[in-house]
């Protein structure tokens, strides 16, 4: 026990020194700063490049309404009230582009005598469909004009609310689903990333242990299953280091950045005070309401369901890797032979996603009690309620199958650590464990 | 008086035999040489010893008591795929081999340093392996092997890679280590080492073990009562009853006799032969070798 102590010892300290560990750990949560701000610096860049459309209606129908400019000042539309053409006005640079609505244009068969759209440089995706949204926003708003009055118009087109309920448990807010599958998303992605990322760790340091013949001391000294556990623990615990220091990144910022964006993570005030029309700035009223939302969630069940399923999963996982390690002659061997482990992970992955937009579905419930998919699904899905029989069915599978599959690992591992030169295949190592 | 006693010791691969009903006996304090081709069977049994694997069938005795894996730890093993960890200094994995070998930190710290002094490599503690010559980390594994004070050393090829210099450092190791009643078993294909350092030695060939004995006994029982003669003079040694001639080259010649040295000098003299040097010649253990493993082959 004390060896395997000292092991995990070795395992760890050897990596937490590295720079490399030092650079990830600190570098993640800056580049996952960096992003959103990158996205807010190009689009702010984007942004810059104005189109002047020039609205050119010959067909008089569009009199009375207008276009709206887009919001964030890309578009602007100009009706036109000068003699030259619009084919001219755009050709010399005047406008950007010009909407021409010919003078037979019909409200009703729309295709009959299209509207044309003619520009110099090439309009963008996203303002060909608000120029397609404005104009037949516009016709409709003409067509309907006929029938009923403006303010009539302007009551129907509202949204109409919908409250959900869910039985039993009261308010079931779209904002908090949309928030549960973010936060489910982001826990089985991390859980995804750490898995992979730290099972090849283990797999790499078992293949250097072998290619460097230390291997042959090591399991003179101590057994072969000491070692295993020994890396998997250690390489689990350097993950664990490095979930705490984001961890603690994570809430210094929020005790920093809170107060100085005005905001309160309890704010039970807050929300009335904005539906009585008190105007903070918007986008921190959206992270405001984002945060209240988050106050909903059941913080201690989650974080206790992704350490549990992080350290089984990493387990089960890991033992894996470690024996793939050992049973692999070389890199390129070794690689092949990750395939049958990494198929379940990725599987997992692409299965969470469908499973976080129907948490209650056929789907989400395999994918939380297959020990394989479970450590990705589960802690994803605790953020919306999980029967209690459900997760304690999970828990115990994973056990059971964390017992059989390390077992196994253990046999391949001791085998395979004493192999050398020898390219293995699937069926081979398959063969070991009944050996 | 016996260190360790194997008693027909067998295992199996598959339908491979690679330890077949090994007998075999290494003495306290000596040097056992255990010799044998590639492939005979040598890396197997030096595997159960150190219980890396688990003999099918047998009985191994390890300092009078039945061998059990808390034995490892009086146990130092060099294989002869050196192998050490590239991204740990020399000072931090020879502790975490000590370590590993049961030592308390403080005292393998002491250990380090005192080897680490005595192979005169201290200012390479902060180094890593990758920094080293071949040489300079084969001395680094030694110490790596006897750093925990074992009582049965086993060295499999351990002059491989070796200067002159550094073979004599570890041959004199190996000796001082004797005298201090520490066990060594020495795996080699280098005969003329054998029989420098070994004080017994077993053959292995195919999984069996061939021959065994005390290097001298092993010797002069394979001798074949050959002669060699070196004189000067006028005169040359004819064939006589006594012996026959079976070459000669300048003032060497090689004899054969079934007669004891005493009469065969006589002989010699008779003829007037003027004799500078008389020995018998014995076989060396490298012939004994060859003629054993293909007589086991044939």
């Amino acid at each position: 026990m004390l060896k395997t102590l000292i092991i995990i010892q070795r395992e760890y300290l050897t990596r937490v020194k590295t720079k490399s560990f030092l650079l990830a750990t600190i570098g993640a949560p800056v580049l996952f700063l960096l992003l959103p701000l990158s996205i807010v610096l190009i689009t702010e860049y984007g942004a810059k490049s104005v189109t002047n459309i020039l609205v050119d209606d010959q067909s008089g129908l569009f009199r009375e309404v207008t276009f709206p400019d887009k919001e964030d000042g890309s578009i602007y539309f100009i009706r036109k009230e000068m003699k030259i053409s619009s084919d001219s006005a755009v050709s010399s640079g005047v406008f950007d582009a010009a909407i021409i609505i010919p003078q037979d244009f019909d409200l009703i068969h729309t295709g009959r005598s299209p509207i044309r759209f003619i520009s110099q440089k090439r309009i963008g995706l996203a303002d060909r469909s608000h120029v397609r949204e404005e104009v037949s926003k516009a016709a409709n708003s003409i067509v309907m004009k006929q029938f009923i009055s403006d303010s009539l118009l302007a009551d129907i087109q509202k949204s109409v609310p919908i409250n959900f309920e869910r039985m039993g448990s009261g308010d079931d807010k779209s904002s908090f689903i949309a928030i549960a599958s973010v936060v489910g998303y982001l826990i089985g992605f991390l859980i995804y990333m750490t898995i992979t990322i730290y099972g090849t760790m283990i797999m790499r340091g078992v293949m250097e242990e072998k290619n460097n013949r230390i291997m042959e001391v090591l399991i003179s000294s101590v057994k072969p299953w000491q070692l295993m556990l020994g890396k998997i623990f250690g390489i689990g615990a350097v993950g664990l280091t490095q979930f705490f220091i984001w961890a603690l990144i994570l809430v210094l910022g929020n005790v920093i950045l809170m107060p100085i964006l005005g905001l309160t993570m309890s704010g039970a005030a807050d929300p009335q005070m904005m539906s009585a029309g008190a105007q903070p700035p918007i986008d921190v009223s959206e992270i405001q309401q984002f945060l209240n939302e988050l106050k909903n969630f059941n913080f201690a069940s989650i974080g206790l369901a992704f350490i549990f399923y992080f350290i089984f999963g990493f387990f089960l996982y890991g033992s894996l890797f470690a024996a793939i390690g050992a049973a692999g002659s070389d890199e390129t061997n070794a690689q092949s032979l990750t395939i049958p482990i990494m198929m379940p992970i990725m599987i997992s992955f692409f299965v969470l996603i469908s499973a976080l937009s129907n948490p209650d579905g056929k789907l989400a419930f395999w994918g939380s009690i297959i020990p394989f998919s479970a450590p990705i699904i589960m802690p994803s899905l605790m953020a919306f309620d999980i029967p209690g029989w459900q997760i304690a069915l999970s828990v115990f599978l994973m056990i059971i199958s964390i017992f059989f599959v390390t077992f196994a690992a253990a046999k391949i591992y001791r085998t395979g650590v004493l192999m050398y030169g020898k390219k293995v295949t699937v069926m081979e190592i398959a063969k070991w464990i009944f050996k | 008086m016996a260190f360790l006693e194997i008693n027909k010791v067998s295992k199996k691969f598959g339908n491979y035999l690679a330890n077949d009903d090994i007998s075999l006996t290494v003495e306290k304090g000596k040097v056992f040489g255990l010799l044998g081709p590639n492939g005979a069977g040598k890396t197997t049994l030096i595997r159960i010893i150190t219980r890396i694997l688990m003999a099918d069938s047998g009985q191994i005795l390890f300092d009078g008591k039945e061998h059990q894996d808390s034995f490892t730890e009086r146990i130092g093993y060099m294989p002869e795929e050196r192998g050490l960890y590239k991204n740990m200094t020399i000072y931090d994995q020879l502790i975490y081999l000590a370590r590993l070998k049961g030592m308390k930190a403080q005292a393998a710290k002491s250990a380090v340093d005192h080897w680490m002094q005595k192979f005169e490599i201290e200012s390479w503690k902060a180094k890593k392996i990758d920094e080293l010559s071949k040489g300079m980390s084969q001395k680094v594994q030694f110490i790596a092997t006897i750093l925990h004070n074992p009582d049965l050393i086993i060295l499999d090829e351990p002059f491989s890679g070796l200067d002159p210099i550094n073979s004599k450092l570890i041959e004199d190791e190996i000796h001082a280590l004797t005298t201090e009643g520490k066990t060594i078993i020495f795996s080699t294909h280098r005969m003329e080492q054998v029989e420098q350092i070994c004080d017994d030695i077993a053959l292995i060939n195919k999984g069996q073990n061939i021959l065994s004995g005390k290097v001298a006994q092993l010797r002069n029982s394979f001798k074949k009562s050959i002669f060699a003669l070196e004189f000067s003079g006028e005169k040359s040694p004819v064939d006589t009853a006594s012996f026959s001639i079976v070459s000669r080259e300048d003032n060497h010649a090689m004899l054969s006799s079934e007669l004891h040295s005493n009469a065969i000098i006589k002989a010699i003299m008779e003829q007037g032969v003027e004799i500078n040097s008389f020995r018998e010649v014995l076989p060396s253990i490298q012939e004994i070798f060859i003629e054993q493993v293909n007589a086991s082959n044939a």
